[in-house]
């Protein structure tokens, strides 16, 4: 560069400084309001989940922790079938989750290949299944009918392919993985199986990463499947145990809590407030793991993961 | 062309599927009379046993065992989503019936929460459990026994025969109560449960009298009167706190079980309770929204409104809440269950005492009649011998023993004989996870039974007391609204019924809420009058007196 | 010339079935490829896809679905006869795409601005922390809200009583339902979207910022000449996938927030179907009710697929 470039860039980049010095300014102070306004919720949950239930109600738990007890870990805790739930949801999530990168994956990305033909047919076939089902009844006779129902493979697989995950793969194939280098595969003699193992695969980190996300969360948090299509509580996971926990705060609409009006009503209506606080401690209990594997996850979604790819 | 051919494929493969659902129909294998045409020899409800001839024999008719060989039951059971309990394969009481009738039973415990889900799913399943017991769930009888026959019909026939402690309680008394278990078809289709208490009304009105001895003031006697006691609750600094204003003297939510608005409505005459329909002194159905007195109770409430002499959260609190702020003791009238064994002994309970409103109040009455408790599907192969079991759980030391647990327990549950000979509960506080079924199991105590065997403790002779005294200053309907309830309705008209009534509860409480904190006009008045004509209101009552007017009514 | 002439109508005729071959040579794979997404389907979606059926029927379950009575479009008759119909459908539609037009941009914003943090660690820092409140149970959202809004010791009015303003019952007022909603959704799902968001801004080339840099463009020429361009399509695919839920309802979530007060403004079609399955089991009317949903949503997509193609290129399918 000759100096008059270089002092041409030097002034240049003293006016960028500026500019871009505000929308440092800007983007801190942004993100300084939102983190505050994120971590002062949670941080309550933290603390309610260790307070007494009336002060909660009464709205005495503002900054920190009232009538501390921990009658909602008690609660949460001495269920016996928590641990194995726990156990079991792990296990489900991390074979669901392999399952489902696998397929979606492959499946974007044969829809992204521009030349295949009756994609359209593929493509609708697909969102199709995204508006127009059975429901839970014929859905549930199926499960039954091919031997799915209280078997771990029930939850496992079901859901394990969404179509908007799908989707969005095949979105993230077709714009980051440029296609000359599919051609210069092609000219090399690979085929479809191999361009995608060798080549697709390693540089589909991110996506991976993002699908990881999005099918363990949604795994992990999935409590209806279990109660639909298990009997057998030895196979439960974690959330539909963490619900039948919280049963009593569905928000009681008729009533009905009260009509058994028994000697023990006291007990029941004890229970009802130990409920109030189980519903924090659960979430601290459920939540950790999943904070833990998106941490673990931060990794691929660095910038440049891309480079090296253009250049072969 | 491309897009006719993929609607082409696509049509196949919809045809394609819906030829491969006509497999999925509801197993024909396990429940031989899932398909519908072969349920009447199930349901002919004279023939004892059906099905193989092994089952028949293997029978005592009397005695224990109930069978010579051992049988397996698969019991569906509804529980109530506060519950805990353990499985009741080990719970002692229900070992111990296993051993003493030599029936093996299979339970499948679900929670209140997922009954519905549940319970549709195992009819759609063709899948049937052998008994289902839910006092605290509902089993639609009316669309699973009348209309699609899959429940088996028990009527006094079978009853009698098999049930000798059912049928001797039942006698002991005044009037039947299990009128309320018969369907539209004339059929019985469960067996009862009934916790007899000795009650005509659910909720009672109760006052603050520590604050009023504090202020010296006398015990109201009519409306006019009540509003000026809480002018001076929240004027004068009633709980003594130094702190006027901070008081609330009338603590009610407007969609709070019993702490809701409509429990005020019986003081302008109308015996509401949620169900806004009600049977005034002629016999005649009634629409209680439209009435005078529910203009005049929005209007009163208005006032208590705009003069902040009600709960500020009170349009959106729920019955939780409003029971944690009755165990602080900050309100000066409510209406409640009762005041003893809530949790509010610091609290209300402490302060408060019984509102006898003026005459021309009418509450609404309730008769105590039992509650459907279990029903048998058609794939039960064992009548009998499953009659024959249900009556051996209400055996008064086994119902005891399911309902609060061992007999002279010493960890704060169970129960044991007083002097006097009465059953006496020793349930203290709450259990983590109980050994016995609670309130779920299937108890038989009609009142002259309970009054017989059990010892009232206090909190239900605080109720009784309470009934009483309503009852004799003539604050009661006449006929009670439960008649409505027992009103002999097809399922098809039942199925209309709940759509219309869907869209009452909510008109009747969202304007609820705006009468109150807004006022009543002449305009908004009439236009929420004229609102019901939409929504059929007029077919729904006539419905109702239609059926009504089939019935005797005492 | 006549074996010119041979040559030329020789070719046509074979080259459409050579064409084929040699496409299924080069392509068979795909077909293996896409086989288990496919088979998955099939057994869980399209295998129970006759129960469509129970919408046109009076399901009971003795008779099973296929066995039913056929009632064509009564069901469908009910509902649009339904006294609170026209409430329920404008409730729905409106909340929805309210949400959509607030909440839609935030994640991209989100994204695009986290980006632009220096500090490796705050970034990871922060993003960890934007995705927690997507695991706050709607139950404990509600009533976090409920606790934040209370009109004797709430926030919001605590602030309200020291400039001398009246306590308000937020959860009760109906004009504040909408409002109430929407943050509350975006407070709790707008970092869970982001991910998508970073992970399609991570994989842009580093040398596009280098030559921009160069050329001396500020932070917001960065922004709008290489972040928006490069992860517009993951924004299409996301807007055009998220306008096919515009008659959704989150039913757990109003159902929680639903109040007397706000009842005209807080029912949804989600919880009028959960009232009325509360009561008898009405299957086929509440079926009925989701088909005209799914049709409709169905149709939103598919209209607003073309639109996104023809404005931007990029669409569904």
């Amino acid at each position: 560069m000759s100096a008059s470039a270089g002092m041409a860039v030097r002034k240049s980049k003293k006016r960028i400084s500026k500019s871009d010095q505000v929308f440092h300014i800007v983007n801190t102070v942004l993100w300084i309001v939102i983190m505050f306004m994120i971590l002062y919720p949670l941080y309550l949950v933290i603390i309610a989940s260790v307070s007494d239930p009336d002060a909660i109600i009464r709205g005495e738990v503002v900054w920190h922790p009232v009538g501390i007890s921990f009658r909602g870990y008690e609660a949460v805790f001495k269920y016996r079938e928590l641990l194995r739930s726990y156990g079991n949801s792990i296990m489900y999530t991390f074979a669901s989750v392999i399952i489902s990168i696998f397929v979606t994956l492959l499946a974007a990305y044969v829809l992204s290949r521009p030349k295949f033909k009756g994609k359209a047919l593929f493509n609708l076939f697909f969102i199709f299944t995204m508006f127009f089902g059975g429901g839970l009844i014929p859905t549930f006779l199926t499960m039954r009918d091919i031997g799915l129902y209280n078997t771990p493979w029930v939850i496992v697989l079901m859901g394990s392919v969404s179509v908007w995950n799908m989707m969005v793969a095949r979105t993230f194939i077709q714009t980051s993985i440029p296609h000359s280098l599919y051609e210069a595969s092609m000219i090399d003699g690979a085929s479809h199986f191999s361009y995608f193992f060798k080549i697709v695969l390693p540089l589909s980190k991110t996506i991976i990463a993002v699908l990881a996300v999005y099918y363990g969360v949604s795994k992990w948090n999935d409590y209806f499947t279990g109660l639909v299509y298990l009997r057998d509580r030895n196979l439960y996971p974690l959330q539909t145990i963490l619900r039948e926990i919280l049963a009593t705060l569905q928000v009681d609409k008729s009533g009905d809590y009260m009509m058994s009006m028994m000697d023990n009503v006291e007990s029941m209506v004890e229970a009802t407030k130990v409920a109030q606080v189980a519903k924090y401690c659960i979430i601290v209990v459920a939540t950790g793991p999943v904070v833990i594997l998106y941490a673990f996850m931060q990794k691929y979604f660095e910038k440049g993961v891309m480079i090296g790819s253009l250049k072969g | 062309m491309k897009k006719k051919s993929l609607a082409v494929v696509l049509a196949a493969a919809m045809a394609a599927s819906v030829m491969a659902g006509c497999q999925s129909s509801p197993s024909q294998s396990s429940s031989g009379s899932a398909g519908g045409s072969a349920a009447p020899s199930k349901a002919d409800s004279s023939s004892t046993g059906g099905g193989s001839a092994s089952s028949a024999e293997n029978f005592n008719e009397t005695g224990f065992p109930i069978v010579n060989e051992p049988i397996t039951l698969k019991i569906m059971q509804g529980i109530r989503d506060v519950d805990s309990l353990t499985a009741p394969s080990e719970m002692p009481a229900i070992q111990r019936l296993e051993e003493q009738t030599g029936i093996k039973m299979e339970w499948d415990m679900i929670k209140g929460n997922d009954w519905n889900t549940k319970l549709n799913l195992m009819f759609a399943s063709g899948d049937y459990p052998d008994l289902i017991v839910s006092p605290n769930t509902t089993v639609d009888q009316e669309e699973y026994g009348v209309t699609q026959k899959l429940l088996i019909p028990l009527n006094d026939d079978l009853t009698s025969k098999y049930m000798p402690t059912y049928t001797e309680r039942r006698a002991a008394e005044d009037s039947d109560p299990c009128v309320s278990l018969i369907a539209s078809d004339g059929n019985k289709y469960s067996v009862g449960y009934m916790v007899g208490q000795y009650i005509n009304t659910d909720a009672h009105y109760f006052i603050n009298q520590d604050w009023m001895t504090r202020l010296g003031l006398t015990m109201p006697k009519n409306k006019a009167e009540l509003l000026d006691v809480f002018r001076a609750f929240k004027a004068q600094d009633a709980d003594g706190d130094g702190n006027p204003n901070n008081e609330v003297p009338l603590e009610i939510g407007l969609d709070s079980s019993y702490y809701s608005v409509a429990y005020m409505l019986p003081m302008f005459g109308l015996p509401a309770t949620g169900k806004w329909i009600h049977i005034d002194d002629n016999k005649q159905v009634q629409f209680t929204p439209v009435q005078q007195g529910f203009r005049e109770c929005m209007e009163w409430l208005h006032t208590c409104y705009t003069e902040e002499l009600l709960d500020p959260e009170m349009i959106s609190q729920d019955a939780n809440t409003v029971e944690s702020k009755l165990k602080e003791g900050n309100a000066g009238f409510f209406p409640a269950w009762r005041l003893k064994a809530m949790g509010w002994d610091d609290g209300v309970a402490k302060t408060c005492t019984l509102y006898t409103p003026e005459a021309g109040t009418s509450f609404y009455r309730t008769i105590e009649m039992a509650r459907k408790g279990a029903f048998i599907t058609v794939s039960n192969q064992y009548v009998p011998q499953t009659l024959r079991l249900l009556d051996a759980m209400m055996e008064t030391e086994t119902m005891y023993s399911l309902y609060y647990g061992e007999k002279d327990a010493t960890d704060g549950t169970g129960w044991k004989y007083n002097d006097q000979g009465k059953v006496q509960t020793l349930m203290m506080g709450d259990i983590d996870v109980k050994n016995f079924l609670d309130c779920n199991c299937l108890f038989f105590g009609p009142g002259k039974y309970i009054d017989s065997v059990f010892d009232w403790p206090e909190q239900r002779i605080e109720k009784t007391q309470y009934c009483h005294i309503y009852e004799d200053a003539g604050l009661m309907q006449k006929y009670s609204n439960n008649y409505l309830d027992l009103a002999p309705l097809t399922s098809e008209q039942r199925q209309a019924n709940s759509l219309i009534e869907t869209d009452i509860k909510n008109a009747v409480k969202e304007k609820m809420a705006a009468f109150i904190t807004e006022g009543v006009t002449d305009d908004s008045w009439n236009a929420f009058v004229s609102m019901f004509d939409g929504m059929r209101v007029s077919e729904y009552i006539a419905t109702y007196q239609a059926a009504l007017d089939t019935m005797t009514l005492e | 010339m006549k074996s010119a002439a041979a040559v030329q109508t020789q070719k046509p005729s074979t080259s459409a079935s050579q064409r084929a071959k040699s496409y299924l040579k080069d392509n068979w794979q795909l077909y293996i490829m896409i086989l288990p997404a496919v088979a998955y389907f099939i057994i869980f979606h399209y295998m129970p896809m006759y129960g469509i059926q129970i919408a046109f029927k009076d399901y009971k379950a003795v008779s099973g679905i296929t066995g039913s009575e056929w009632v064509g479009l009564k069901h469908f008759k009910a509902f649009f006869n339904a006294y609170y119909f026209t409430r329920l459908l404008a409730n729905t539609l409106i909340l929805n795409i309210e949400n959509l037009l607030i909440g839609f941009p935030i994640p991209v914003i989100m994204a695009i601005m986290l980006n632009q943090i220096k500090n490796d660690r705050i970034k990871r820092g922060i993003q960890t922390t934007i995705y927690v409140p997507y695991f706050i149970s709607t139950v404990v959202l509600a009533g976090m809200l409920y606790i934040f809004l209370s009109p004797t010791s709430g926030i919001f009015n605590t602030v309200r009583q020291w400039f001398g303003l009246r306590a308000i019952d937020y959860m009760s007022s109906a004009s504040a339902f909408r409002p109430i909603y929407i943050i509350s959704s975006i407070w709790q799902g707008a970092g869970y979207s982001t991910i998508l968001y970073i992970a399609a801004l991570s994989g842009i080339d580093q040398a596009l910022y280098e030559a921009a840099e160069i050329d001396g463009a500020s932070i917001w020429q960065k922004i709008r000449y290489i972040d928006l361009p490069s992860i517009l399509p993951t924004i299409m695919m996301v807007l055009v996938l998220d306008c096919g839920k515009l008659l959704n309802s989150n039913t757990e979530k109003a159902l929680v927030m639903q109040t007397a007060g706000n009842i005209p403004k807080s029912d949804i079609i989600g919880v009028y179907v959960y009232n009325v399955g509360l009561g008898n089991a009405q299957f086929s009317y509440t079926a009925a009710i989701g088909l005209f949903i799914n049709i409709i949503n169905f149709i939103l997509i598919i209209s607003v697929n073309k639109i996104s193609k023809k404005a931007t290129d990029v669409g569904l399918f």
